[in-house]
């Protein structure tokens, strides 16, 4: 089942597992990916030169996150500095076992 | 009553009512003066039932006609009685708690009846350059209410039996200080409506009042099969989304949970900010105008008609009043479009790209967000008063299987434009620079989102432009790219004052290049521009990017810098695609071991949150 370009949602031993492409092994379906990956946290003006950052003392964060094994980026995000991380994706995954 | 309806006679009035709005459009176009209905299209047209449900729009302003439902439900509720409805009348409105988006966004609505009951309404909206208010154009610059924005017009009877009521038409134009052009502007959409009216009279002359009714259910119900159908095929699941406005000192965050449960998407807007004192908040009818624009956009796929009331019997929408996406009056709403809109916009936009993603059968139909940052500003002086919308000429977001469409506009204005660069010089008293396609907008991806454009311009055969509006919002880009996409960068705006533009004319294409001092304007600033002071900016954010960079085909990074829409810089940093700089050519040795490199300085940096499985 695809979660998303890198992801998909797997049966693995009865449990609904999200894994990378490279086979690398994620988290249970349920939960956020992004707890389980390599986060890298920098300044927003790391994904363009054009990126503006004046005008405005709020200091925002940009995070990457990326397969542990293969280092493939699975997604981005902004958030302001120390906010939870965004669980944007969550699938109504069921197991076979489930039915 | 007998809903069957031929195949045959559906189809051909649902395509006539069509027609009629986008001949509706035209005459708007042909009417209207002014540079932002006859050139940039910021307008709509909408067809309505008895009852006010939008069933058929136009394909320009996505927001202007879903939210006709509002200001025609009120005024069924209102003025039923007094002043009463009759064939022949219209209603004037830009009062943002009643159905107008915002109040530069003027209504006109006229009820349609056929043998003395009412058959439907029809409406048209129009961005008006100015409705009067403290400052020109549509933003009260440092409002605390509505009450120190353009005061809002309620609905009200300006045609009575088919004649324009006189002081009507005065209280309405005396309160803008464009009042020829917004004279003009209201006869466009009298035209308008009057060719809808006409249009609509016979076609149920020619199919009878209730085939066209029938037909009339048929378009919603059909359109609500359709959209359930594709719900079905995408897999159960919520999607959350959270973006950011900038306003003043504060950080307004809007917040998005959707969650799609067998054939219906629910959008729950709890967890934003507070609602505004003034400017950039939405009304409830904004909001949903804007969730609906963006289904339309994400799943019609173009077999869907546009048709908001069968949107509306597909999705719930769920919002918190006295936040700034659902303000409670008095709040100010002159900065809806752009401001609180333009987030919701940016939240269905995201949320929707990314169910599309993990739907299996929709992959291909995954558009990257775009255009999520955005400014406008508005020029006021002796004869000329108005915005220059270079805005709407974003790129479009990647998709996933292909690069965006560099300054391919926004995806949800379809038919809109930008003005002609001469036309833009013969409104206003300013002399382009440039404007071009500017490089590293587009959203880094294994496919790029497209780039926007930037623009430099001075004052011509004027000493000063003595009003100079400039209103954005985006201290953080909105276009996050999708399964590992970079975002766009956000706007830009700049102004250098008393520069030797003069001396340097011929050759100048930079900012940089010219002498003077640098401004970095606030998000929302009021100012002036002297004879030699140029501006220079990025009004609209380019598309996000699709995939992980380094997946990118190294002959397409290449194919990019020499386009000019990529740095040799951003080639090397975010596509690890080593370029020569003299020869230009690809070091294929060299891109491996870059592409190498930036994968383990990922590992290196990267820390993982929780323990994992």
């Amino acid at each position: 089942m695809r979660l998303t370009d890198s992801l998909s949602i797997i049966d693995w031993e009865g449990k609904r597992l999200i894994q990378c492409r490279c086979g690398y092994l994620v988290c249970d379906a349920h939960k956020n990916f992004k707890e389980h990956v390599l986060l890298i946290e920098s300044p927003i003006k790391k994904t363009s030169p054009l990126t503006d950052v004046s005008g405005h003392g709020t200091e925002f964060v940009f995070r990457e996150f990326c397969c542990p094994k293969c280092a493939v980026l699975f997604s981005t995000e902004f958030a302001l500095k120390g906010e939870p991380l965004l669980h944007d994706i969550e699938l109504k995954a069921k197991s076979k076992r489930d039915g | 009553m007998d809903r069957r309806i031929s195949i045959a006679d559906f189809e051909i009035i649902k395509n006539r009512l069509f027609a009629i709005n986008e001949e509706a459009a035209e005459t708007i176009r042909f009417v209207s003066a002014s540079p932002v209905a006859n050139q940039v299209y910021d307008f709509n047209t909408g067809l309505m039932t008895a009852a006010g449900e939008v069933f058929a729009i136009g394909r320009y302003i996505g927001i202007h006609a879903p939210a006709l439902r509002h200001v025609v439900g009120n005024i069924l509720t209102e003025y039923s009685e007094n002043p009463g409805i009759a064939a022949g009348d219209m209603f004037i409105c830009n009062n943002p708690y009643e159905g107008a988006v915002h109040q530069s966004d003027v209504v006109l609505v006229a009820p349609i009846f056929w043998d003395a009951k009412l058959a439907g309404w029809c409406g048209s909206v129009i961005h008006q350059v100015d409705v009067g208010g403290p400052t020109p154009g549509q933003v009260s610059v440092g409002a605390q209410s509505i009450y120190e924005e353009a005061i809002p017009m309620p609905a009200v009877k300006i045609i009575e039996g088919d004649r324009l009521r006189k002081d009507i038409e005065k209280d309405y134009l005396i309160r803008s200080r464009a009042s020829r052009l917004v004279g003009l502007d209201l006869k466009a959409k009298i035209a308008a409506n009057n060719r809808m009216k006409e249009r609509v009279e016979a076609l149920i002359r020619t199919y009878g009042v209730e085939t066209y009714l029938r037909a009339v259910d048929e378009i919603i119900d059909y359109t609500e099969r359709k959209l359930r159908e594709k719900l079905l095929k995408v897999p159960n699941g919520i999607w959350r989304h959270r973006a950011y406005l900038d306003y003043g000192e504060s950080i307004y965050i809007g917040m998005l949970t959707m969650t799609k449960e067998q054939d219906t998407l629910t959008f729950d807007y709890h967890g934003s900010s507070p609602q505004a004192p003034a400017v950039i908040n939405s009304t409830y009818p904004g909001l949903e105008a804007y969730t609906v624009s963006l289904v339309l956009t994400y799943l019609s796929f173009n077999d869907v008609p546009r048709c908001p009331a069968g949107v509306l019997k597909t999705i719930k929408i769920v919002s918190e009043e006295g936040t700034f996406l659902h303000a409670k009056w008095p709040a100010g709403i002159s900065k809806q479009t752009t401001a609180s809109g333009w987030i919701v916009r940016t939240l269905c936009s995201t949320c929707l790209a990314k169910m599309l993603d993990a739907t299996e059968e929709f992959k291909d139909r995954v558009l990257a967000p775009s255009s999520g940052t955005l400014c406008v500003e508005e020029l006021s002086g002796v004869g000329f008063h108005g915005p220059v919308l270079d805005s709407l000429a974003g790129g479009t977001g990647a998709r996933s299987y292909k690069d965006g469409i560099d300054t391919g506009g926004i995806p949800d204005l379809a038919s809109c434009s930008i003005v002609d660069l001469e036309a833009a010089e013969s409104f206003f008293p300013i002399l382009f620079l440039y404007r071009r396609q500017e490089k590293d907008t587009g959203g880094a991806g294994r496919y790029r989102g497209g780039a926007t454009i930037s623009f430099m311009y001075m004052p011509h055969r004027v000493e000063s432009i003595p009003s100079k509006i400039v209103h954005g919002f985006g201290i953080v880009p909105q276009d996050v790219g999708i399964s590992g996409g970079y975002p766009a960068p956000n706007y830009h705006t700049r102004i250098k004052r008393r520069t030797n533009v003069q001396e340097v004319f011929k050759t100048v294409d930079h900012l940089d290049q010219l002498s003077g001092e640098t401004e970095d304007l606030m998000s929302i600033s009021q100012t002036h521009q002297g004879a030699t002071d140029v501006f220079e900016a990025i009004f609209s954010s380019g598309g996000g990017g699709y995939g992980d960079p380094l997946d990118r085909d190294p002959p397409l990074v290449h194919e990019d810098v020499r386009r000019s829409l990529v740095s040799l810089e951003c080639a090397r940093q975010l596509y690890g695609v080593v370029i020569d700089e003299e020869t230009l050519e690809i070091d294929d040795q060299k891109t491996l071991e870059m592409r190498e490199s930036i994968r383990n300085e990922r590992k290196r940096l990267g820390r993982i949150p929780v323990a994992t499985v």
